[in-house]
């Protein structure tokens, strides 16, 4: 039993080791140290341009509303499906036509506006039907020169008990998690206009505005499209076998939203746009210098960009400027790589761009270094752009590589290769 | 359980330790290492005193002209050790390291054969470092790893003989390969803004060299011994290229053993190696007084020894100096033997002391 005993005893003994002591250096302390290199690589990169066009105004997945005097003037459309002429009221196949409305229930989802502004109203303005991807802001400027068809007074409703105007209608609810507004407006029949030879149709614009002379005083948001669009139920009147009318709540489907804006986008240049409307971007390529990408460790990695204008857009609307990789160099068709921004910094960096502001913008682009490192396959050029596309009108410009002096640049911070074996 | 089964557990628990290091010490992380003794548990037991007299000490051959039967030795160690710097901090380590294997029989032409392994420079160590570093306007905390995991090892093929009847001598030539599997690591405090580093190596050593040993029976109960060894330029290859080659240095030793009586032996041993020859070393020189006392089925030894380190910080060599007591055990009719050591070892040197103990568990069979 004592001989088992002391073979079990050097079995387990054999595996133990625990050889840890602090360095006191350099007297204990191996030879070699890991050594840090930061430096600016301001000959990285190359054959960078920028291309507009990716994202149009009308595939936003928002309508941008703002009123900055002298900077930005936009104001959000959209028009509606035509309504059913006729409907059933009955479960066997007999339909009724529709002889008129009653009201209308607009649902408005707001994602992002200016918190800091006071006073924000959303003004409704009817607008011709041939609304379309087409229609410039000139060519809406009469039907918004009308008066509106209501002014919805948003942070008054907000200051209501209940969120709710008993006597409009209106009413707000606040996801104060989201920071996002949904706003139900009523119209009635007098507002809404219905017309059978239009079988119902409605184009309708959206302006934004605020009190002047309290908060930020500008007027800026954004206004839910696509599947976040407006919802719109029709409360028709429907002729019941010539007896009596009956009232039908009917859903409209949008069947276009956009923006327009003035002034327009202004031409490329040989500098590196990125954001607007339609949306800018900027290809950047990066050199593989062999001393960086095959024997050193990248520790941190950050893009310096440095903007040749300041910032264009509202002053209250800082915009993210995403740097994201692409799957293949195609120059202005490359497609984007990786699934969506959710968190890999391998795909994407983040920064953001205050307008007004002339700073230089950062971005950390580290994973991204690191995942070119170990694909050495992959191309290594990034897109610059913003997010979402075409959902800000913010866009800032910036020196591209052929400006010696203002060139981007990538400022490194790298592990050189560990001296092994040298004493 | 039976002898036979106990002594091939024994065999196999020995087989499984890992040939690595034995008996590292902070003196020599900064240079090549700790040198290692070449020594088996019995000479362990007599403060080294033994070792040239020991067919089972790989460090020198022409004991193994009296080997009368082929043998098979090996040993594993455990070692706990304090290690206290002048700063005050003191730490407690502790590793099992397998040191030494041989294997010897005769030949045909009364000449005798051995092969085996060694520890030749031992280099395991795990350092850790606590440093900031300025980078981008800002001081950044970091935490360093630098593991080492192996050693240089020695594998030696031996060949003794007696030209005379009272003089034995051996030769052998030496191997010496290794390699240490070694990690830097980087830790940062803001691991999120700065990502944190590894890299991982397999770094290899090789050298060659010859030694050469004599044994005079200058009576019947006094025996002399001397021991030579000379080393090339030890190459250190990383990442397939050789970027280091490092002097070895001339080893010399001597002893006299005394057998008074048939219970009792005495021997003493005088050592140097010449290690300044490789960066941060020093000469070293040692002495060993020991005696081994009973009947060869039950030994009992005792020892003392003291010696210079080879490596250390400062223009003075680290002192060691060690207690030692061994026994042993025969079974089978003395055709396996299991040996036991301890030792107490306290090393001195500018900034640092160490204390050791340590345990050689050894098996020698005889088939």
């Amino acid at each position: 039993m004592r001989r088992r005993a002391l073979v079990v005893v050097l079995l387990a003994a054999a595996c133990t080791e625990e050889l840890t002591t602090p360095g006191v250096c350099p007297e204990f302390c191996p030879p070699g140290e890991i050594t840090v290199v930061d430096t600016l690589l301001a000959d990285l990169v190359g054959r960078d341009s920028a291309f507009r066009g990716y994202v149009q105004p009308y595939e936003a997945s928002v309508m941008l509303a703002a009123d900055v005097p002298g900077v930005i003037d936009s104001r959000a459309t959209f028009r509606t499906n035509a309504l059913t002429s006729r409907i059933r009221l009955t479960s066997d196949t007999t339909t009724s036509p529709v002889v008129g409305v009653d009201s209308m229930r607009i649902i408005l989802t707001v994602p992002r506006r200016d918190t800091s502004a006071r006073g924000l109203a959303l003004a409704l303005y009817r607008l011709p039907l041939a609304l379309d991807s087409t229609t410039t802001f000139a060519d809406l400027a009469p039907a918004f020169a009308a008066p509106p068809i209501r002014v919805v007074q948003v942070d008054s409703l907000i200051a209501l008990a209940g969120r709710k105007d008993t006597l409009t209608g209106d009413s707000v609810t606040v996801d104060s998690a989201a920071g996002s507004l949904s706003v139900l407006i009523s119209l009635d029949s007098a507002e809404v206009g219905y017309t059978t030879a239009d079988s119902a149709r409605l184009a309708l614009g959206i302006r934004a505005s605020v009190d002047p002379g309290a908060g930020s005083g500008v007027a800026s948001v954004s206004i839910g499209a696509g599947e976040t669009g407006p919802v719109i139920t029709w409360f028709a009147k429907v002729d019941s076998l010539g007896f009596q009318t009956v009232q039908r709540g009917l859903g409209a489907g949008v069947a276009f939203d956009g923006y327009v804006y003035d002034p327009p986008a202004a031409a490329l240049d040989s500098n590196l746009a990125v954001g607007g409307a339609p949306s800018a971007r900027s290809l950047v390529r990066f050199a593989r210098p062999a001393a960086l990408f095959d024997s050193a460790q990248i520790v941190r990695a950050t893009l310096v960009l440095v903007p040749v204008a300041a910032a264009a857009g509202s002053p209250a609307d800082s915009f993210r400027l995403v740097a994201q990789r692409v799957a293949t160099d195609l120059g202005a068709k490359s497609p984007l790589a990786g699934p969506s921004f959710a968190g890999d910094g391998s795909y994407f960096g983040l920064a953001y761009v205050h307008p007004g502001s002339l700073d230089t913008v950062t971005v950390d682009i580290t994973d991204m270094l690191r995942r070119w490192q170990a694909d050495t396959t992959a191309p290594t050029a990034l897109f610059l752009r913003t997010d979402p596309e075409a959902g800000i009108l913010g866009e800032i410009r910036f020196a591209p590589s052929v400006h010696v002096a203002l060139r981007p640049a990538l400022l490194v911070t790298y592990v050189p290769t560990f001296p092994f074996g040298v004493p | 359980m039976s002898r036979r089964p106990a002594v091939l557990a024994l065999t196999a628990a020995l087989g499984a330790a890992l040939p690595l290091a034995a008996q590292d010490s902070q003196f020599g992380v900064s240079s090549l290492g700790t040198p290692a003794r070449q020594e088996s548990v019995r000479a362990r037991g007599t403060g080294g005193a033994f070792t040239l007299f020991d067919e089972m000490s790989p460090l020198a051959e022409a004991q193994l002209a009296d080997l009368e039967r082929g043998t098979f030795g090996a040993h594993t160690q455990v070692s706990r050790r304090t290690v206290a710097f002048a700063s005050g901090e003191s730490f407690e380590l502790k590793d099992t390291r397998f040191p030494v294997l041989v294997a010897a029989g005769r030949t045909p032409w009364k000449i005798r054969i051995a092969t085996g392994f060694a520890t030749y420079i031992d280099r395991s160590y795990v350092v850790t470092r606590r440093d900031s570093v300025a980078l981008r306007g800002r001081m950044e905390p970091y935490s360093d790893e630098h593991k080492s995991d192996g050693n240089v090892g020695d594998i030696r093929l031996a060949l003794a003989g007696r030209p005379l009847k009272a003089l034995a001598v051996g030769g052998a030539l030496h191997l010496i390969t290794g390699s240490t599997q070694e990690e830097v690591r980087r830790r940062w405090d803001d691991s999120v803004t700065y990502r944190n580093t590894f890299e991982l190596e397999d770094v290899q050593y090789t050298g060659l060299g010859g030694s050469l040993s004599a044994l005079l029976d200058v009576s019947r109960t006094l025996r002399v011994a001397g021991w030579g060894r000379l080393d090339t330029r030890l190459k250190t290859k990383a990442r397939g290229q050789t970027v280091d080659s490092t002097d070895l240095p001339a080893q010399v030793a001597g002893a006299v053993e005394w057998h008074p009586r048939g219970a009792l032996r005495v021997a003493a041993a005088v050592r140097w190696a010449g290690w300044s020859v490789a960066p941060g070393g020093h000469d070293t020189f040692g002495w060993s007084i020991g005696a081994e006392a009973g009947s060869p089925s039950l030994p009992v030894r005792l020892g003392v020894r003291r010696d210079l380190m080879a490596f250390g910080p400062g223009p003075d060599a680290p002192t060691e100096l060690g207690l030692t007591a061994g026994v042993a055990r025969q079974f089978s009719d003395g055709r396996a033997r299991i040996e036991l050591a301890i030792e107490r070892i306290i090393r001195s040197g500018p900034g640092l002391d160490e204390r050791l103990w340590t345990l050689d568990v050894g098996l020698v069979v005889r088939p």
